[in-house]
């Protein structure tokens, strides 16, 4: 319980913190935001109009109050580049990201384990040095590459696919390979590395004296043991991927969260920025929580510590 | 006389390493009778743990039998399929480990896994199961057994541990039990506890293997004792004869060991040197480089197994040309 409690406090104040470091980024960034922000040409009446709505001529404590209740409202401000209310951009932007973020780890996931699985059991044949051949390429290649030669096969030359947009449940199919690709990577590797070592543990050798056979030892003791790092990974991941891609929302022209932070940094916006970040730190912080409730279901030992 | 359970003949277990292959056990020879215990001695590193997991059919993928055979129940098993293994283990053999805390599954509550053997080998109904598992748990003295069905590994103590340990191992009423170091990460206490139990479990008819490093261990159970040096066994006698002679210049090393320290807790009157390693065994006898009495042939020629006195046999040179008369070769 007590472990608990502190997890959760640790939550908000990583959240604060974060919060605390956007504001201060914004005011210390040397010369006026709004004018960096609309660059060398800028009215210099807009810039003060502009300055005056973001309330950036108030004194700094009281513009921290105002920036902090608006963030728990959920109220980011107007963004400068879009013209439309930050919230609104990113409830509309947000399905999107989730659709994806959902499919990309249903892929990778499943890839992943089934992956990790086989090569751990037929360790060093020909399969297991097939996967984790494709799985280090996985990890090593940039997702646009991956992309764009998906793109290319699957919807250019092929057209079974489409090639970008978001119209239909297929639209999502080449973006949430492209993007799962690299965790179906470090899952398969970690499972597979994991379900070996955890059959080199003694209790492997009584579930075979028991009279288990090779499937029975796997699936009643093996696998369980092995997924507990691999579950850690995948609640990381999740996060991560919920944070918004910005790389594959670009090149699918998928309207996400990913593709509010690329407009953000790229026009400057800061209210959109804070945002798009406060988002993901959110997304990051809420994974790790249910990456250690995930661990207290599985794992009877760390009951115990709480 | 007791029916024979288990007959290890001239067991041989070779491990390739680079080029060359090495014998990690060679010439093993011993048998368990039923009701009866068995006892397996010697040093860490000698081969004990290789011997029992041969005879179950668990060596790791790089171990294989080359030579000799193990009769279970008149049957050969050395290399037996492993849907044989399946039906076998756990049912009519089983083998209890040295560490009880690295031998369950720690996700597991411990009452789920002694039932499970019961459930691979029988149509057994999981209340019917539940019932016999805490039979079994107040029979071998788990304090307790309903709430300690559901106790996860790690919430029980080491002598609690190995006791479940002990419940999964015989709650399908093997004919064979298999204890490599049962006691070894015990306190005394709780060690005299386990053996009593061994004890009491060898009365209902089953054969036990009692394997330890410690001579005191298998004295206060064992019926017979083979004494296992380098990869083979040295000398081999019933326990009474084998500790009120022992031949062997191991086994006599062995023993003053636990003698000195038992007599005036001074300094352990352990034997020098090591136990070589499987790729640095001497040609000859495995012993000849810690023997007090290593004779001119001991480095080179292999002793064979002598038998000066009835039932008593010892592999050293020392005794070449003494076979007692009925077994002279
Ligand atoms: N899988 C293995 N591969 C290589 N050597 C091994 C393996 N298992 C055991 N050995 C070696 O075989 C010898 C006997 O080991 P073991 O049977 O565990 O001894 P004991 O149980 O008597 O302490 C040791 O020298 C050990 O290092
Ligand atoms: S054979 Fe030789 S070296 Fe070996 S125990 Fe006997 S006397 Fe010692
Ligand atoms: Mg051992």
């Amino acid at each position: 319980m007590k472990q608990i409690v502190q997890r959760l406090l640790q939550a908000v104040l990583v959240l604060f913190g974060v919060a605390l470091l956007l504001f201060i980024m914004v005011r210390v960034i040397p010369g006026n935001p709004v004018a960096m922000m609309m660059g060398d040409h800028a009215d210099p009446a807009a810039i003060e109009r502009i300055s005056h709505e973001l309330g950036l001529d108030r004194p700094i404590h009281e513009q921290f109050f105002i920036y902090l209740r608006n963030v728990l409202r959920l109220d980011f401000g107007t963004s400068i580049t879009l013209g439309r209310p930050v919230a609104d951009l990113m409830t509309a932007a947000f399905p999107n990201t989730l659709k994806l973020a959902v499919c990309a780890a249903v892929f990778a996931w499943v890839t992943g384990i089934f992956c990790g699985i086989i090569s751990a059991a037929y360790s060093n044949s020909f399969i297991d040095h097939l996967f984790m051949g494709i799985s280090l390429l996985g990890l090593s290649m940039p997702v646009f590459l991956i992309a764009m030669v998906l793109q290319y096969v699957f919807a250019y030359h092929l057209h079974i696919l489409p090639i970008s947009g978001t119209d239909s449940w297929k639209s999502f199919i080449l973006p949430a390979i492209a993007l799962g690709w690299n965790c179906a990577g470090s899952v398969a590797r970690l499972m597979r590395s994991s379900l070996l070592e955890v059959m080199e543990e003694d209790y492997i050798d009584t579930a075979y004296a028991k009279g288990r056979s090779h499937a029975g030892v796997l699936i009643f003791h093996a696998l369980r043991n092995a997924f507990l790092p691999v579950v850690t990974m995948m609640a990381v991941q999740f996060s991560a991927l919920i944070s918004g891609a910005v790389i594959t929302e670009t090149v699918f022209s998928i309207n996400g969260i990913g593709r509010l932070a690329a407009a953000a940094i790229n026009g400057r916006d800061i209210p959109l920025l804070q945002g798009t970040v406060l988002f993901s730190t959110l997304a990051a912080v809420l994974g790790n929580l249910l990456a250690d409730w995930l661990y207290l279901l599985l794992d009877p030992r760390i009951t115990e510590a709480i | 006389m007791a029916d024979t359970v288990l007959e290890v003949s001239h067991l041989t277990v070779s491990i390739p390493m680079g080029k060359e292959v090495f014998p990690a056990i060679s010439d093993v020879s011993f048998s368990v009778q039923s009701g009866k215990i068995t006892g397996l001695v010697g040093e860490s590193g000698c081969g004990k743990s290789m011997t029992a997991r041969a005879i179950m059919g668990l060596l790791k993928p790089n171990c294989k039998i080359t030579e000799g055979s193990i009769l279970f129940d008149g049957k050969e098993i050395s290399h037996a399929s492993a849907k044989e293994r399946c039906d076998l283990s756990g049912n009519q053999m089983s083998m209890i480990f040295q560490e009880p805390m690295t031998s369950l599954n720690p996700l597991m509550k411990v009452g789920r896994q002694v039932e499970e053997a019961l459930r691979i080998h029988t149509k057994i109904s999981a209340a019917e199961a539940e019932k016999k598992t805490v039979e079994i748990f107040r029979e071998i003295g788990v304090p307790d057994p309903e709430k300690r069905l559901k106790a996860y590994p790690h919430e029980l103590s080491g002598g609690l541990r190995q006791r479940v340990m002990i419940a999964m191992a015989m709650i399908c009423r093997p004919k064979l039990l298999i204890a490599d170091e049962p006691t070894t990460a015990l306190d005394v206490i709780v060690e005299a506890q386990i053996l009593s139990l061994m004890k009491q479990l060898c009365e209902s008819g089953t054969g036990i293997l009692l394997i330890s490093h410690n001579p005191g261990v298998i004295a206060q159970v064992c019926d017979d004792v083979s004494i296992m040096y380098a990869g083979t066994i040295v000398e081999q006698a019933d326990v009474y004869e084998l500790f009120d002679h022992p031949m062997h210049p191991y086994t006599q090393g062995l023993f003053n060991a636990v003698h000195s320290l038992s007599e005036d807790r001074g300094e352990l009157d352990v034997i020098p040197g090591t136990v070589p390693d499987i790729t640095h065994r001497p040609s000859g006898c495995g012993f000849c480089t810690r023997c007090t009495q290593v004779k001119q042939q001991c480095e080179s020629s292999f002793p064979v197994m002598h038998e000066p006195i009835d039932s008593h046999r010892v592999r050293c040179h020392l005794f070449d040309g003494k076979e007692s008369h009925e077994h002279a070769h």
